[in-house]
C-alpha cells in the first residue's frame, strides 16, 4: 500500500513538473505577458443580451466573446469595447439608436494605440482619390482632441468627450501626408499616425 | 436534503426556452454564408492592377460582385500599408469603407452595408490607400451574407 502510494505521488509530482515546463516554455515563445492597453476611464458595461441578434453574431465572428463595455456615444454613433476569445482588445461602432456593429479584434499580444480610430472614407474607385467622411473613435484617457491632417496639410481637429471622438460632414480630402493625430489638453501633440508609416 | 425539482410541464417549458435561446444566438452566425473574392493575397497600390473591379477602375482595389451583402469581411494578416475596407455603393458608384491607417492590428474585421450604403444591393469591395512609404497589406476579404 504504502509502495502504491509512493509510486502515485511520485506520478503526479512528475506530470505536474512537466506541465509547469511546458506551461513555461510556451509562455515564453509567446511572449508572455500582454501589454495593457492605454487606460479608458469612461463607458459602462452592457449585456450582450442587450444587442440585437445580429449584432450579437457579428461579435461572435470576429472573436468578441468577452465582457463589453459601451464606452460612449456622440451624434448618434456608439462606440464599443469588447474582450476578444483570446483575451485581446475590440472595437466596434454602431447607430447608437438601431445598433447594426461594424468592428473587429486585435490579437491578444497587439500594442493597443492611445488613439482608436474608426474613421470612414469615401474613395473614388477611378482614380482612387479619396475623403475622409467621418472622423471617429475612442481615445485614452489624456487625448483631449483629435485630429486629421489633410491631404493640403491643414489640421481638423475635434473634441474627446468622454473618451470617444466623432466629427462628420466635413468630407475632408485625404492624401499621401495625411495623419491622425492626438492633443493633450495643452494643445501638444501626443500621437501621430501617418498613412502606411508604422 | 431536500431536491430542487420542477414539475414536468415546466420542466418542458424551460428546455424550450433554453433551445429558443440557444437558437436565437447561435443560428444567425451558422447560416451566414461567406465568399472570398479576394486572397489570401497583398493588396498594393498596384495589385490587383487597374480595370480588376470593373473596367476603368484603378488599381489597388478589389471588389465583389452584385448582390445583398449584409457584411464586407476582412481577415488581415500582415503588411503596414493604407487601406479601406467597405460597400462600393449602387447610389453613386463610390466606395465607402473604414479607413486603417496600416498600423492596426485587427484580425477579422466587419463593416455593415447599412452605415455605409443607403440601399443594400452593392459590391464589397477592400482598396489601398494611397499613402507615402507604404508597402503591402496580406489579405482575404469576403462577402457574407445571411439568407
Amino acid at each position: 500500500m504504502k509502495r502504491l502510494t509512493f509510486i502515485a505521488g511520485g506520478s503526479a509530482a512528475l506530470i505536474a513538473a512537466v506541465t509547469l515546463g511546458v506551461v513555461m516554455v510556451a509562455g515564453g515563445a509567446s511572449g508572455a505577458t500582454p501589454p495593457a492597453p492605454p487606460a479608458i476611464s469612461s463607458g459602462a458595461g452592457i449585456a450582450r443580451a442587450s444587442l440585437n441578434a445580429a449584432d450579437q453574431a457579428t461579435l461572435g465572428r470576429i472573436g468578441a466573446t468577452g465582457t463589453i463595455t459601451r464606452v460612449g456615444s456622440l451624434a448618434g454613433t456608439a462606440f464599443y469595447s469588447i474582450i476578444g476569445s483570446d483575451g485581446g482588445h475590440c472595437y466596434a461602432f454602431g447607430s447608437e439608436a438601431a445598433g447594426g456593429l461594424s468592428g473587429g479584434c486585435m490579437p491578444a499580444d497587439a500594442t493597443v494605440p492611445a488613439v482608436l480610430d474608426m474613421s470612414t472614407v469615401v474613395m473614388n474607385p477611378v482614380d482612387g482619390s479619396w475623403k475622409l467622411d467621418a472622423l471617429q473613435g475612442i481615445a485614452a484617457d489624456g487625448i483631449a482632441a483629435v485630429g486629421f491632417l489633410d491631404g493640403a496639410g491643414v489640421l481638423h481637429t475635434t473634441p474627446v468627450i468622454g473618451n470617444v471622438y466623432r466629427l462628420a460632414g466635413r468630407s475632408l480630402a485625404g492624401g499621401p501626408s495625411s495623419q491622425l493625430v492626438g492633443l493633450d489638453a495643452n494643445g501638444k501633440r501626443v500621437f501621430t499616425e501617418g498613412l502606411g508609416t508604422p | 436534503m431536500t431536491r430542487w425539482k420542477l414539475p414536468i410541464s415546466r420542466r418542458a417549458a424551460l428546455l424550450v426556452a433554453v433551445a429558443g435561446l440557444a437558437l436565437a444566438v447561435f443560428v444567425p452566425a451558422a447560416l451566414a454564408t461567406t465568399t472570398t473574392y479576394w486572397g489570401y493575397n497583398n493588396l498594393t497600390a498596384s495589385n490587383p492592377p487597374a480595370n480588376t473591379c470593373f473596367s476603368g477602375s484603378a488599381a489597388g482595389i478589389a471588389c465583389s460582385g452584385w448582390n445583398y451583402w449584409d457584411y464586407s469581411e476582412a481577415d488581415w494578416t500582415s503588411g503596414h500599408s493604407s487601406w479601406t475596407l467597405g460597400l462600393l455603393c449602387q447610389s453613386d458608384g463610390l466606395i465607402h469603407g473604414r479607413l486603417f491607417y496600416g498600423n492596426e492590428t485587427f484580425q477579422t474585421y466587419d463593416v455593415l452595408w447599412s452605415t455605409f450604403c443607403p440601399t443594400h444591393y452593392n459590391r464589397d469591395a477592400v482598396a489601398h490607400v494611397n499613402g507615402g512609404t507604404e508597402t503591402y497589406n496580406y489579405l482575404q476579404a469576403r462577402d457574407v451574407i445571411y439568407p
